[in-house]
């Protein structure tokens, strides 16, 4: 059986695991993400872009 | 007691974000050329694009209400949730089970699947318990989003009836996403969700900041409080006092199904421009999946011990309807002006995001999985493709408008929406994981286990079942005597929400076996598109 102090601290550190990589990837993604929707207007705009049945 | 930091100035930053948002997604129009831009951004969307969006999707302002919610009536118990949806998604990120197949078959939506593997019935069976589930799952968002804005702004004093202001709300919200979901499309989505992205990172990080820097909140305090509140109940899950096992099973289960084939999240796989940047978004987003229930249950925390140290607050939340008005409240107090506003900006879009998401994802199924394949040719052309989608936007926002002003919140919006998941999410998860990876999967076993779903609409009304089973009257106003009292709670023991879906879940793969089985296709699965 898990005490009520190690169920404190099992939650403690999963917040401080998981709340600290979600920030860190909103850093990476933020810059990313910006370059991301660029590229997506220009191959939206692309007259020469394959249809949907050709691509991949 | 309604009173908070929201001033002109906060006023000032929501409304110029809204009408960016706004102009953003009708500008973006311009670039939708087809049906396949309309409804899947033309499959251009990068990895990081596809993250924030997956991301924004999932993080709506009624996620945040019922989490903080969840977390309120709860307390740390309920971080299990968001702990299952970080393993569901880093699992199907790292193995790309189910979601690399379906983006490798290029499909529109996720019922396509099922004439893909199956034929054509299967699909307008599954489109149309999709879409049903999905807007009726829907059905509680703009509600919940107007009670946030009502209370977090300080609206909820201004007259005898907040009911009032919160409808009023709810209408400006949903004529505002649909005019930009009706013209831009997924393009407007994929833009919006990234901007909501952006700015909720931002807000729910200064949430958190205030709520572990405040003398009366901080983390010792809260765990103290709760701690002396609830004991062991509070941190431990399967406690007889907390959610228990039955329904953490029910809660892996959901969050799994809900990752591969729940169309709004499940559909940005499509979206993204090759199956490996579908598995890489699963992947690399898992994070915020965690990220967007645990910030807001941690608020709702927080809000516990906040109105725990008022005794006016004490005596309005020992009300359990109130339970919804907490964090929006307790935000609205602690947080300053300016950043109350930003954070009241990026919530707002939140609900947009969501919406706009939603209202597509449903709207795509009722026009390539119920009304295109029951046309002559079988499917619609672009320009109907475009036209129906629309309409069927505008008719979900209606529905919702009346849904959102008629409908009485139930106690625990958070099971309410897992049950109207569990409707299509049973069978359309077992059809679908089935027809990947099962060679004798065939299309009767696949229809009746997507009818076996339909099974889990009467657990919404679980608790007159639970009365009916127990013997005693309907009417829950009549006082029962203490046999029929003890009738119904070891009635309450077998006969819950969690085992009622669970029992659902069950039934779908057994209808579907047997009915495989029992009725095998009769032309070859591979030459129908069997993945691998």
């Amino acid at each position: 059986m898990i005490d009520i102090d190690t169920w404190i601290e099992i939650w403690k550190w999963v917040l401080i695991i998981g709340l600290g990589s979600f920030f860190l990837l909103a850093i990476v993604v933020l810059p990313l993400g910006a370059r991301d929707l660029v590229r997506l207007f220009r191959r939206l705009d692309d007259p020469s872009r394959p249809s949907d049945d050709e691509a991949d | 007691m309604f009173e908070t930091n929201f001033t002109v100035i906060d006023m000032q930053i929501v409304l110029a974000y809204l009408a960016l948002t706004v102009a953003i997604g009708m500008l973006v129009n311009r670039h939708v050329h087809n049906a396949s831009d309309y409804l899947v951004g033309g499959r251009s969307a990068g990895a990081s694009l596809s993250i924030a969006s997956f991301i924004g999707t999932g993080l709506g302002l009624v996620t945040l209400m019922y989490a903080s919610l969840e977390g309120f009536n709860n307390g740390f118990s309920y971080l299990f949730v968001p702990v299952l949806g970080l393993a569901a998604t880093l699992v199907l990120g790292a193995t790309g089970w189910v979601i690399a197949p379906l983006r490798k078959l290029r499909l529109t939506t996720i019922p396509e699947y099922f004439q893909h593997r199956y034929n054509r019935r299967t699909r307008i069976v599954a489109g149309f318990i999709c879409a049903l589930a999905g807007i009726l799952n829907m059905g509680l968002f703009p509600k919940m989003g107007a009670i946030f804005i009502t209370y977090a702004t300080g609206l909820g004093g201004l007259s005898d009836d907040a009911e009032v202001t919160v409808n009023a709300i709810t209408t400006i919200l949903i004529v505002l996403v649909l005019l930009y979901t009706t013209l831009g499309g997924m393009v407007a989505v994929l833009v919006t969700d990234y901007m909501q992205f952006v700015v909720l990172s931002l807000g729910m990080g200064l949430g958190l900041w205030f709520c572990f820097t405040r003398q009366d909140l901080g983390w010792e305090n809260m765990v103290s409080v709760w701690s002396d509140h609830r004991g062991e109940a509070a941190f431990n899950p399967a406690h007889a006092d907390s959610y228990g096992w039955q329904f953490i099973i029910w809660m892996a289960i959901l969050t799994t199904t809900a990752a591969i084939a729940w169309a709004p999240e499940a559909s940005r796989a499509l979206t993204t421009t090759s199956p490996r940047t579908s598995r890489r978004m699963f992947f690399w987003g898992a994070p915020g999946f965690f990220a967007r229930m645990a910030i807001p249950g941690l608020w709702g925390i927080a809000a516990f011990v906040f109105i725990s140290q008022d005794a006016t607050m004490v005596e309005y939340f020992a009300d359990d309807a109130h339970a919804s008005h907490a964090m929006p409240l307790m935000l609205g107090k602690i947080m300053p002006v300016g950043i109350l506003g930003l954070l009241v900006a990026g919530l707002l879009a939140a609900f947009m995001s969501t919406h706009d998401s939603y209202l597509l994802a449903w709207s795509a199924v009722i026009s390539q999985d119920i009304i295109g394949p029951l046309t002559p040719r079988g499917k619609l052309s672009d320009r109907q493709s475009i036209l129906v989608t629309r309409v069927s936007v505008v008719a979900i926002g209606v529905f919702l408008l009346v849904w959102g002003v008629w409908y009485k919140l139930p106690d625990s919006v958070w099971t309410y929406m897992a049950v109207t998941g569990t409707v299509y999410l049973s069978g359309a998860a077992t059809a679908l994981i089935g027809g990947m990876y099962w060679r004798r999967a065939s299309s009767t076993g696949a229809l009746m286990c997507l009818l076996g779903g339909l099974a889990a609409i009467p657990v919404l009304f679980i608790e007159k079942l639970q009365r009916l089973a127990a013997g005693v009257s309907l009417d829950d106003t009549e006082p029962l005597t203490k046999a029929q009292a003890a009738a119904l709670e070891v009635v309450k023991v077998w006969l819950n929400n969690p085992t009622a879906a669970l029992a659902v879940y069950g039934l779908c793969v057994v209808l579907f076996i047997a009915g495989s089985l029992l009725f095998p296709d009769k032309h070859d699965v591979t030459a129908t598109g069997a993945t691998p």
